[in-house]
């Protein structure tokens, strides 16, 4: 449970919440629609939500159902909950709700009377879930059930069969294993949540009694913020990379001046802090954090400790660039950028110097930069309360995505060592295999669409399910390819959405992981679809290059191989077409198989 | 009764010198559930409890404040 601290009120909240009603939609970069469908009064987190979505540059439109009319709204067709066609619903209804009078007199009726009781309640939830999924396409963020600490038994209550609570874990395991596989449905686990708030302070029962507010307005906070960690990757806002400070934030003490022995990491201690801290870390990469070095240093001495201090858990094998000299942080910090071609504001930066962080947050205000507490007993749950790290689902290339960017490190070594970029893309070895979507491949196809920013020449977004949906028309032709070279498996990089006309082909999407830019993949992949335009009949294959902030590096694709320039409007949108009478040549060094089949 | 001012300022958007004709029936922004943040606000805040009794009461700020006088409250400096 990521749920950082709030030091301002709700009342706070509440009055920024006017100042931003007064804000036009298109002073955000990112919009969302959410739903909030619940079985008490929850006034605050519309007002709460709102705000803290703001201050992360996205517009909310809420929607809330009117007190306890969850079931109607969602039963019936016709009501506003439909037509607002919400992105996001938040399904939030409470134990008490559920269990009814059964929540005071759980042992008025025998164990299998409790078991029929709760089983009929969980197919009620289930059941309100599968009319949402298929009547929105909204992802809908399902809160599990907050198991109460009290039992009418007391100290018996673990003696009984299916007692009290664990009839309510039972329901909540089952609502867990029912939606894991089900990419719409997520599992809040509201009964955390109240745990690390504290299931004794999480209501104000004056407050409950008056007004049916089951969550202090207090909690309300923490609660948003623990949505939050859903919504960022939702709107495609998460970091990818943790740039590290050495000194006294992987390490305590200075490698200069304390050397490789005085230094504190490992069992003891000043140095558990630091030697946790990078197990952390570790983890992140494991699932595909991206993690980068920015000291200012002699290399020697640090990259020494990198390699030969027996507690580093951290090795040079996990970072993807490292910057160890003399210059400033925010300029180490560009050049990782530049390096390992991702966004600044994809960046988490940890350094334990406040005036470093202090001047990266004023000089790259788009990089993440928590505030680090002095002593660094507090650097792991520092760690633990960023939510911007979060995936919806986590694919096997976001699980390699650090090493694949730590081989990038060592390809672009030996680019350096290169006689000139031909021979350095000759002996890359490079292999793409083309696939056609399936169930494996789709989910990361649609985050491809949604998080790919540089390459993409119209960054038309597209969920899971309209991707699986235009796999499955005639229509459309979906083509995704895995990169491989002599370094390494990039994994599933680069999709391309074509839409079939009778008399030509039109590139609704094409677009590459910036991890695999400048290998020139991407004319191998044009190649296939100007093969397979060829082999169907029709005479020209069209494009769209639609401008953006961030996809420059896709402004000359059609140009470059070959296509015409149409026309060009006056917002930047140019059309091409390529007629396919013309030979198309493929870049030689580039081995392509293609998958059959699906 | 500074802190009391602030609490219901804060909470109604209002200026201390309208504070005296502040009545629940006739300030919109005194609805239901400012009404329940406001109670929220002064119970933290000021490190007293109001019953339930004394909740429904409070139809204006005079009577607020009498309630809350009779408390003989110690404020607190920081919620």
């Amino acid at each position: 449970m990521s749920v950082q601290k709030n030091n301002i009120s709700i009342l706070e909240f509440f009055k920024q919440y006017k100042q931003i009603c007064t804000k036009k939609k298109s002073f955000f970069s990112k919009k969302l629609k959410i739903t909030l469908l619940s079985s008490f009064t929850t006034k605050g987190i519309k007002e709460v939500l709102t705000v803290k979505c703001s201050n992360l540059n996205i517009y909310v439109e809420f929607y809330e159902c009117e007190y306890k009319q969850y079931t109607q709204e969602i039963l019936n067709p016709q009501s506003n909950l439909y037509s607002f066609d919400p992105s996001l619903i938040l399904l939030f209804i409470d134990t008490k709700t559920i269990l009814g009078e059964n929540f005071f007199f759980p042992y008025n009726s025998n164990a299998i009377n409790r078991k029929t009781f709760v089983k009929t309640k969980e197919n009620e939830i289930y059941n309100l879930v599968n009319i949402l999924t298929q009547n929105t396409s909204a992802t809908i963020l399902l809160h599990n059930l907050e198991i109460p600490s009290y039992s009418p038994l007391g100290i018996l209550e673990n003696k009984q069969e299916f007692g009290f609570a664990e009839s309510i874990e039972n329901l909540n395991n089952n609502i867990r294993n029912t939606f894991k596989k089900n990419n719409r449905v997520l599992v809040f686990d509201y009964n955390a949540f109240c745990s690390y708030i504290g299931k004794s302070k999480i209501t104000n029962e004056k407050l409950y009694y008056l007004g049916d507010i089951k969550i202090d307005f207090e909690h309300i906070l923490p609660l948003c913020d623990a949505y939050l960690a859903y919504i960022k990757p939702l709107v495609s806002i998460s970091k990818k990379c943790i740039v590290l400070d050495l000194d006294n934030t992987l390490w305590g003490g200075i490698i200069g001046e304390d050397g490789i022995e005085g230094i504190k990491l490992g069992p003891t201690p000043e140095g558990s802090p630091f030697w946790e801290f990078q197990k952390h870390l570790l983890a992140l990469f494991n699932r595909g954090i991206i993690l980068a070095v920015n000291s200012k240093n002699n290399s020697q001495d640090a990259l020494k400790a990198i390699k030969k201090h027996p507690y580093m858990v951290l090795k040079e094998k996990h970072f993807a660039s490292i910057q160890i000299n003399w210059n400033d942080k925010i300029s180490n910090i560009e050049t990782i950028a530049k390096e390992i071609n991702i966004g600044i504001d994809s960046m988490v930066f940890f350094d334990d110097d406040p005036l470093n962080r202090e001047m990266v947050r004023e000089s790259l205000p788009g990089v993440l930069v928590p505030e680090l507490p002095q002593d660094a007993s507090f650097y792991s749950k520092t760690l633990h309360q960023i939510n911007d790290f979060n995936t919806l689902q986590l694919t096997e290339e976001d699980k390699k995505r650090g090493s694949i960017y730590a081989a990038q490190r060592k390809r672009s070594e030996f680019k350096s060592s290169a006689r000139n970029l031909t021979n350095y893309l000759q002996s890359l070895n490079i292999k793409i295999t083309i696939e056609k979507p399936n169930q494996f491949n789709i989910p990361r196809i649609a985050q491809l669409t949604q998080k790919t920013n540089q390459f993409n020449v119209t960054t038309k977004r597209y969920s899971q399910l309209e991707i699986e949906n235009m796999s499955k028309s005639q229509n459309k032709i979906i083509v995704a390819i895995k990169v491989e070279d002599k370094f390494g498996d990039n994994g599933l990089t680069g999709v391309a959405i074509i839409e079939k006309n009778q008399n030509h082909w039109d590139i609704d999407s094409f677009l590459l992981s910036c991890r695999i830019i400048g290998r020139k993949v991407e004319n191998s992949l044009l190649a296939y679809i100007i093969k397979q335009a060829k082999t169907s009949g029709v005479k020209k294959i069209t494009g769209t290059f639609i401008p953006t902030q961030k996809n420059l590096p896709a402004k000359n694709f059609f140009e470059e191989n070959g296509f015409m320039l149409d026309k060009k409007n006056n917002l930047g949108i140019e059309k091409y077409s390529y007629i396919l009478e013309k030979e198309y040549f493929t870049p030689n060094f580039i081995k392509t198989i293609e998958l059959q089949g699906e | 009764m500074d802190q009391l001012e602030n609490i219901v300022c804060n909470v109604f958007n209002t200026e201390k010198n309208k504070l005296e004709k502040l009545e629940r029936n006739t300030s919109m922004e005194w609805d239901s559930f400012n009404h329940l943040i406001l109670i929220s606000e002064i119970e933290k805040q000021m490190n007293i409890s109001l019953s339930m009794k004394e909740i429904e009461n409070i139809k204006n700020y005079q009577i607020l404040k009498q309630i809350v006088q009779e408390k003989n409250v110690t404020p607190t400096t920081q919620k």
